[in-house]
């Protein structure tokens, strides 16, 4: 356990910058944006906003929030938009970590030094795939948590100057079922990205090139998908592309539709987090997810062997 | 300890190691020696499991290619071409050490790395060449193991670390339980601290004995020029010109008549080194 926890933390002090400067700094995004900037949050109903298009900021809802319990219902669909960027960032954090890892030992030549200590090129893989979809998203999850404590409290202070009721606004506030919304569409992505991760570990493993590697394996496996199955979506782009990003609400997709069926409920009804968890939830009931899955570990083993003969020879 | 036999390695084509057998017994300090692309550095990582090569090789009674980090948990090793990655700080080098190698002594580790000049919040990337080494190598001999395998630990180092380090290497590490196997360029530097030798030539070992053998194998007689033509009678296997004399190498005990010529002493590892590397080139 010693051993593996230090092959995690070498992996922090490497790549300090994506795990934590650039969560803060996105921290600091969000406060920014909450106090002077605009975010076009589209014509998603729980803002007020019923028109088509009608772009509104997360400054001007604040602003204009009252201690009524339908300010506080938006507030908990804010709050979880805040995410959004944060997990966008960290998918292209995840994306680039997966891509330099096994290579960049190599690149360095320190993979003489990390191969002269009794480590695994198993436990080196494993602590890598658990660096990048673990740790970067718990990092990432963090910090969600800290914008959206943020956020509370900028609306806390405003109440407070209003001199409005702030124990009644907050009674309505529900955070523990927003995070538990962003602990089970996390869950989703996790599982969902594992074909992903090995896919990239892979190329990471094998080349010296690995972006330019993956992009061309991924237009050959795209061709030859399309000249076998006559379509292009089905199989690579659900594996690596699709079971990550649309099987779940980390990313914004498929929220508009939540909200509106929510918004139908009629406020009062409305179970956060089963809302925004429910896609999520039913894409783990998907036989494709697990395939997605299965794979990602085969091409995570592959990766192992790949590097233990790069490393030999 | 370490035990090979029978052992080939190809790249392609090209023929790295020839059929190479040998025995390291317990408490020797083995100095492989070779000119570069000889196949130390090969040997070597067959001996630890970093490459793969045909035959049979056993190391502290393990298969290297199938128990490689098992053995690395009781062998340690510097290789030539280690580089500690650049954006690791000294200190976290101490830490991932002690963090993944279960023999580690932090304590031991510190106080040699206290004998130096490395600050232990620099990174390794903001240090000079030698103390990279000081800081590996300090690391490394913190390490109770009972085998080290050394590839030119000293690469970089100036001749004081180079002198410091191989006291220590006596001092801090070595006892009779335990072994050294160490390849180096500086022959005339490890002489003194060898118990044997091994030359490899052209992926062949060529030679396998101790420094009491080699002494009885080997002497060396200078002669002034007149009598250069009566030395090479004696079939000398190497020969290198002085200043007015000329010295002579021959292999097995001093005969009388090479006696006769001169002084017999026994010939520096180098000069023999320098000999044998030289025959039928």
């Amino acid at each position: 356990m010693q051993k593996y926890s230090t092959l995690v933390k070498r992996e922090c002090w490497e790549h300090r910058t994506s795990f934590f400067t650039v969560p803060l700094l996105l921290i600091l995004f969000v406060a920014l944006i909450v106090a002077f900037g605009e975010i076009n949050i589209g014509s998603f109903s729980p803002f007020g906003s019923r028109g088509n298009n009608e772009t509104i900021s997360i400054a001007q809802i604040v602003a204009n929030m009252g201690s009524d319990q339908d300010s506080a219902m938006r507030l908990n669909y804010i709050l979880y938009l805040i995410g959004l960027p944060f997990f966008c960032i960290m998918l292209l954090l995840m994306n680039s970590y997966f891509l330099g890892s096994l290579r960049d030992d190599r690149k360095d030549k320190s993979i003489y030094f990390w191969n002269s200590m009794p480590v695994s090129h198993t436990e080196t893989v494993l602590s890598k795939l658990f660096s990048g979809l673990v740790l970067i998203p718990i990092a990432t999850i963090i910090a969600v948590i800290v914008a959206q404590l943020l956020v509370i409290a900028i609306v806390y202070i405003r109440l407070l100057l209003n001199g409005d009721d702030a124990s009644l606004f907050f009674g309505n506030v529900h955070i523990f079922e927003v995070w538990l919304a962003v602990g089970i569409n996390y869950m989703a992505f996790a599982i969902g990205s594992l074909g992903m991760a090995g896919f990239l570990l892979l190329c990471s493993a094998y080349s010296l090139r690995p972006f330019l590697f993956s992009f061309l394996i991924l237009i050959g496996l795209l061709v030859c998908e399309y000249l076998l199955t006559g379509q292009v979506n089905q199989i690579v782009m659900y594996a690596l592309v699709k079971a990550p990003i649309v099987t779940n609400h980390m990313f914004g997709n498929g929220l508009r539709d939540a909200f509106q069926n929510s918004s139908t409920a009629g406020i009062d009804s409305i179970n956060i987090s089963a809302t925004l968890s429910q896609h999520a939830l039913s894409s783990l009931t998907k036989i494709h997810m697990w395939a997605t899955a299965a794979f990602g570990l085969l091409l995570i083993v592959a990766a192992i062997n790949v590097r233990k003969y790069n490393s030999s020879e | 300890m370490i035990s090979l036999q029978n052992v080939h390695k190809n790249y392609g084509k090209h023929q790295v190691l020839k059929d190479i057998s040998f025995n390291i017994e317990p408490g020797s300090i083995v100095g492989l020696l070779g000119p570069n692309g000889a196949g130390k550095t090969t040997l070597i990582r067959a001996l630890l499991g970093l490459s793969q090569a045909q035959g049979n090789i056993e190391v502290l009674s393990m298969n290297p290619a199938h128990q490689r980090h098992k053995l690395l948990a009781e062998v340690s090793h510097v290789s030539d071409v280690a580089v500690l990655p650049g954006w690791l700080k000294a200190g976290q080098v101490v830490d991932y050490i002690e963090g993944v190698h279960p023999r580690f002594d932090r304590q031991k580790a510190m106080r040699l790395l206290e004998q130096t000049n490395v600050k232990m919040d620099k990174k390794v990337k903001q240090l000079s060449k030698g103390m990279v080494a000081q800081l590996h190598l300090s690391c490394i001999l913190a390490i109770d193991v009972s085998l080290l395998i050394l590839d030119e630990p000293t690469l970089g180092l100036d001749i004081l670390y180079r002198k410091q380090f191989y006291q220590q290497l006596v001092t801090e590490f070595f006892d009779q339980q335990k072994t050294i196997l160490i390849s180096s360029h500086q022959i005339d530097e490890l002489e003194h601290i060898l118990s044997h030798a091994m030359f490899i030539k052209q992926g062949e070992v060529v030679l396998h004995q101790s420094m009491e053998e080699i002494s009885d194998n080997f002497c060396s007689v200078t002669v002034n020029e007149a009598q250069s033509d009566l030395a090479r009678k004696l079939q000398p296997i190497y020969e290198k010109p002085g200043l007015g004399t000329r010295g002579f190498i021959f292999e097995g005990k001093a005969s009388p008549d090479i006696e006769a010529l001169g002084a017999v002493v026994t010939p520096s590892i180098s000069d023999i080194f320098t000999a044998i590397m030289q025959e039928n080139k």
